[in-house]
């Protein structure tokens, strides 16, 4: 999911750096004093995640996580991802400074688009089963659409949207299953023992906007 | 209870479609980031490019350039991620190579080596003929007695050989030493920055009334 150094054009690179940072600035003006130490807890996760590499048949895929961050965190996603990846990049090499903002903006949209998908599902079904729908639902969204952002801008490389979309989809999918439980037990062992985390996600875009 | 089994049952089921789907594109890359290393071997540079440990890069994209930025040639990583070209006269002339592999999906990597590596080689490679060609027979006058003579140049040809067989190996293995994953420390590191992070946001938020 982290695209290299060198890869994109620099209008495509420039465009993901200014939505980046947009996400960035709407996590941080939503992000409350309480919940400061639940975005850096998501971003330790987040970082370690991709070094986890979860056998599945005869490959292994590495976990991503953004799903699970998005659902917790909501907008704050955003600046948990940006940390993570800006840690990756210095450390590990996966990604790169310049690809920074669109590394940000695919993994960490992605991430707020499931929590808007997890909320969905939450207030239509109530209860047990809805929070363990949802929760499945947030985490595999996560990565799926991780992937297609990521093919987004793949799209104008030489390699194109279908290609890149298709490829990284199908190497995605059992990480979807397993991102898609990881999120369901998190969010349901939550619920039970601090249940006020979750809470505080949900109140948090009618008292902000 | 009815709503886990039916969810478990559910997330067997699209376990069990994943790892047929990831059987059947096996070869779709699952990594962070691509490594590639090359190395001199003999007359020609032999090029490896993994994902991971016994993960190679099967039918990537090598290019190769030259000091100015010029594509010298191309060609795909076989089976076992290995590529290696003929040392080209680019390289005789004073130049250093850049080795690009492009794995598809985003992943990039590039790998240098600088002009002072082929100075050993160059020289030697171009005197040779002309060393074979003149002074071999008038030495062969000179001293008729002698079993074999050699000629300072040839002596030096054969060394070289015989050291290039030895030095292969090492180099290989010197240039996989620099393309080896996160440390213990890299991620321990990554983790006490994202604390302090978290430390400093307390800190400024608290000051804010």
């Amino acid at each position: 999911m982290h695209i290299a150094e060198g890869v994109l054009s620099p209008a495509v690179l420039g465009a993901g750096a200014v939505l980046a940072v947009a996400g960035t600035a709407l996590g941080l003006r939503r992000l409350e004093y309480d919940r400061l130490i639940g975005v850096g807890i998501l971003s330790a996760a987040f970082f370690v995640g991709s070094l986890i590499h979860v056998p599945i048949g005869l490959a292994s895929a590495h976990l991503v996580l953004n799903g699970l961050v998005g659902v917790l965190l909501g907008w704050a996603a955003f600046p948990s991802i940006l940390a993570a990846l800006l840690l990756q990049a210095l450390l590990f090499q996966f990604g790169g400074i310049t690809v920074l903002g669109v590394n940000t903006f695919t993994m960490g949209f992605a991430g707020v688009l499931s929590w808007y998908v997890y909320r969905g599902i939450r207030r239509l079904v109530p209860g047990t089963t809805g929070l363990r729908v949802a929760a499945f639902c947030g985490g595999a969204l996560g990565v799926a659409l991780a992937a297609v952002l990521t093919a987004l801008a793949l799209a104008f490389t030489d390699e194109g949207f279908q290609t890149a979309a298709g490829l990284l989809l199908g190497a995605h999918a059992p990480i979807m299953v397993v991102e898609g439980l990881i999120t369901m037990f998190t969010v349901s062992f939550i619920a039970r023992v601090r249940p006020e985390m979750l809470r505080m996600t949900h109140a948090d875009t009618p008292r902000s906007c | 209870m009815t709503t886990i089994s039916f969810l478990s049952r559910r997330a067997c089921r699209a376990v069990a479609l994943s790892v047929a789907l990831l059987l059947f594109c096996a070869d779709v890359a699952l990594a962070h980031r691509v490594n590639i290393f090359a190395w001199l071997e003999g007359d020609s540079v032999a090029v490896e490019c993994s994902f991971r440990r016994n993960a190679p890069v099967k039918g990537g994209t090598i290019t190769v350039f030259d000091d100015t930025g010029a594509e010298v040639l191309r060609g795909t990583t076989d089976a076992d991620g290995r590529f290696s070209f003929p040392v080209s006269q680019v390289v005789r002339k004073g130049h250093g190579l850049r080795i690009r592999i492009n794995a598809g999906e985003g992943h990039q990597n590039e790998w240098r080596m600088d002009a002072a590596e082929f100075a050993g080689l160059a020289p030697a490679v171009v005197t040779a003929p002309t060393a074979a060609a003149a002074p071999v027979p008038a030495r062969t006058d000179a001293q008729p007695e002698q079993l074999v003579s050699l000629t300072r140049e040839e002596l030096a040809a054969i060394v070289n050989g015989a050291l290039e067989r030895q030095l292969a190996p090492l180099r290989r293995e010197l240039a996989a030493r620099s393309e080896e994953g996160p440390r213990l420390q890299d991620i321990v590191g990554g983790l006490g920055w994202i604390m302090g992070l978290v430390g400093m946001g307390l800190y400024f938020a608290r000051r804010r009334p």
